[in-house]
């Protein structure tokens, strides 16, 4: 078991050390470099050789990745052109506002794709199925940035339910905190339903089927525990991977949310960096967002893995 | 001996076909019952009516099933349809997937009866799985119980699912092909496994089988089915040794034959028994049938050859 954990954090790191040099390459490609855009276009020469020399891009290509694996290690992503902050701080900053969309948006996508997918396949056919699949039709073809405004228009301009525009951190008011995000949690969640809910289902229906299923039935075990403890737990790994790599997603792909919403998030800090060409800002985050997204996918592994007693005694083969 | 199971002109079908077409049959207390016949017959579908398990798109259109003067179809309320099924066990066709793959041998044994006896405790049901385990002949049953199914080889899973069957105390034990994919060596200790338990008082066994050696190691009583009814019905000796019905005959002389020669000499036993029109008066084996009259395809009635043995059949 240690072997196989072991194994898998490893290729983990091998997947984000690639990363990261994609990442180095694309943004030495990139036209301009750092010292031009932190110069602007009034700059000196000499101001954008000494800004060089600051930033460590006057010397080598090798010594320049070292140093940037260097930096990476020790999470000094620089200082970022435009803000004339810590790179680090800046994410940091964001990152919880992300986080929580991310975060309860896959909640509340996972939870009532699993309430609505388990009563769908149970009742194949009937009302609640149609219902669910009509809701997947739907839920899949409302793009974000429309359902995004709808929500404004309705909750925020016509009933005054909510309000936009003032992030509010969790430490400062909880209700504040909770009315602030509600709406693009709901928006986010509501694109992550389809597919999460449509995997459920059929999930549950092969479960249905299975043996076991229709003999502990015939055991007499009860209908909610044979859903709950059985026919869910073996459906699921299917629906928590997905959920896990969505989750993953989200926390670099929020960016129109944030923007129409007015959140402080990481997708709108990127989105300035790049109109500003704040090179060291859109690195920083581009691998943040990276290393964030194989730690998701590692921990989504690594919980079906020792939730799995046959993947355990297995070591993992055949994953 | 009392009447324990009886099924009553049942019948059942799909969106498209019959399935069980007037299917009529008895268990009586204490004695092993089988239905034998080519797969397709209808065999496996009669189990799923008595125990509810039918494919989502098999219902009942009419007949009834008593289990111990109950009728099983009708019964309303989960805690009475809870009792009831409480004393029915079932081993079913592939054991390598009936038990729950995410618990040990320990959990999936205990889970239903300590849901079924609310008042015994998890140890006292373990102990209970242990000596169930140790009396179909499995050694060291306490490293068995911490196992998962898939550390467990066919034949462990065989007697497990047995063991899972007899946690209750059941009075019928309804077993779906219990050799059906076992090498040789595993399917004669499965064959006398429940050779013993047809011998344990007050426990009747209905066996679904079309292996019919094993049959008849085992039986008590056979009957014969065919497109979703029973063409013969007999005691063992009356089936096995005096076989009148065409079906009949040809089972078991195709049982006895040699592999290489049953393609020449029965080709017509190859063809799929759910082929037939079910719901037909006439005799449903006609098409097939060496010795047909022209009054088979009209109608066909049963012939009473003793108390217990009655064909369904002119000949």
């Amino acid at each position: 078991m240690g072997k196989y954990i072991a194994k898998r954090i490893l290729s983990s790191l091998a997947v984000m050390a690639i990363v990261s040099l994609v990442a180095f390459a694309a943004l030495e490609l990139i036209p301009g470099n750092a010292a031009l855009v932190a110069a602007g276009t009034e700059g000196s020469s000499s101001a954008v050789a000494s800004l060089s020399a600051e930033f460590g891009l006057d010397r080598g290509f090798g010594e320049r990745l070292l140093l940037y694996y260097r930096n990476i290690l020790s999470f000094d992503f620089g200082i970022s052109s435009y803000f004339g902050e810590n790179v680090s701080t800046l994410i940091g900053q964001r990152l919880g506002v992300t986080f929580s969309l991310a975060f309860f948006s896959i909640l509340l996508a996972f939870i009532f794709s699993v309430v609505l997918g388990s009563a769908a396949a149970l009742g194949k056919g009937r009302f609640l199925d149609i219902f669910s699949r009509t809701v997947v039709q739907i839920f899949s073809s409302m793009p974000s940035f429309w359902l995004s405004l709808v929500f404004l228009i309705i909750f925020s301009s016509m009933l005054h339910l909510v309000d936009v525009g003032d992030y509010v951190s969790p430490a400062v008011s909880i209700t504040g905190y909770i009315s602030s995000i509600i709406l693009p949690v709901i928006v986010l969640a509501i694109g992550e339903t389809g597919p999460l809910l449509r995997l459920v289902r059929a999930s549950m229906l092969r479960v249905r089927n299975e043996d076991w299923y229709r003999i502990g039935k015939v055991r007499g075990i009860p209908r909610i525990r044979l859903m709950t403890a059985y026919a869910l737990r073996y459906a699921l790994p299917g629906p928590l991977t997905l959920a896990g790599s969505e989750l993953a997603k989200l926390l670099g792909g929020t960016a129109i949310v944030e923007s129409i919403f007015a959140l402080p998030g990481l997708g709108r800090l990127f989105l300035t960096a790049v109109e500003m060409r704040d090179i060291p800002l859109v690195g920083g985050i581009v691998i943040f967002v990276s290393f964030l997204v194989v730690l998701m996918n590692l921990l989504t592994d690594l919980s079906l893995f020792l939730s799995n007693p046959a993947m355990r005694k297995a070591g993992g083969m055949g994953l | 001996m009392a009447e324990l199971l009886s099924f009553r002109s049942l019948y059942a079908s799909d969106e498209r076909h019959a399935i069980l077409a007037g299917l009529t049959l008895h268990v009586d207390r204490g004695e092993t019952v089988a239905i034998v016949g080519e797969s397709g017959c209808g065999k496996t579908m009669s189990i799923g009516a008595l125990l509810d398990i039918l494919p989502d798109d098999v219902s009942i259109t009419a007949g009834s099933i008593a289990f111990d003067g109950e009728d099983v179809l009708s019964c309303r309320g989960k805690e009475r349809k809870a009792r009831l099924y409480s004393r029915i066990g079932f081993v079913p066709q592939n054991t390598s997937d009936s038990l729950y793959p995410l618990m040990t041998v320990s959990e999936v044994m205990t889970d239903a009866y300590m849901h079924n006896h609310p008042d015994a405790g998890r140890r006292q049901a373990r102990e209970r799985a242990a000596m169930l385990l140790s009396s179909l002949g499995i050694e060291d049953a306490g490293r068995v119980l911490s196992l998962y199914p898939f550390q467990l080889s066919g034949g462990m899973k065989q007697r497990i699912n047995i063991a899972a069957a007899l946690m209750d105390d059941i009075d019928l034990l309804v077993a779906d092909e219990p050799t059906s994919a076992l090498d040789i060596h595993i399917r004669r200790q499965i064959e006398a496994l429940y050779a013993s338990l047809s011998g344990r008082e007050g426990l009747a066994m209905l066996v679904v089988s079309h292996d019919l050696g094993f049959v008849h190691s085992i039986a008590d009583r056979v009957y014969v089915m065919y497109a979703g009814r029973i063409i013969e019905e007999g005691m063992r000796d009356e089936i096995f040794s005096d076989p009148v019905h065409p079906y009949t005959k040809a089972l078991i002389e195709l049982s006895t034959m040699k592999t290489r020669d049953r393609a020449h000499d029965l080709p017509e036993l190859g063809r799929l028994a759910s082929a037939v029109d079910r719901e037909s008066p006439a005799c449903a084996f006609l098409p097939r049938c060496c010795c047909r009259r022209e009054s088979c395809a009209v109608s066909v009635g049963y012939a009473c050859l003793s108390d217990t043995h009655l064909v369904r059949c002119v000949l």
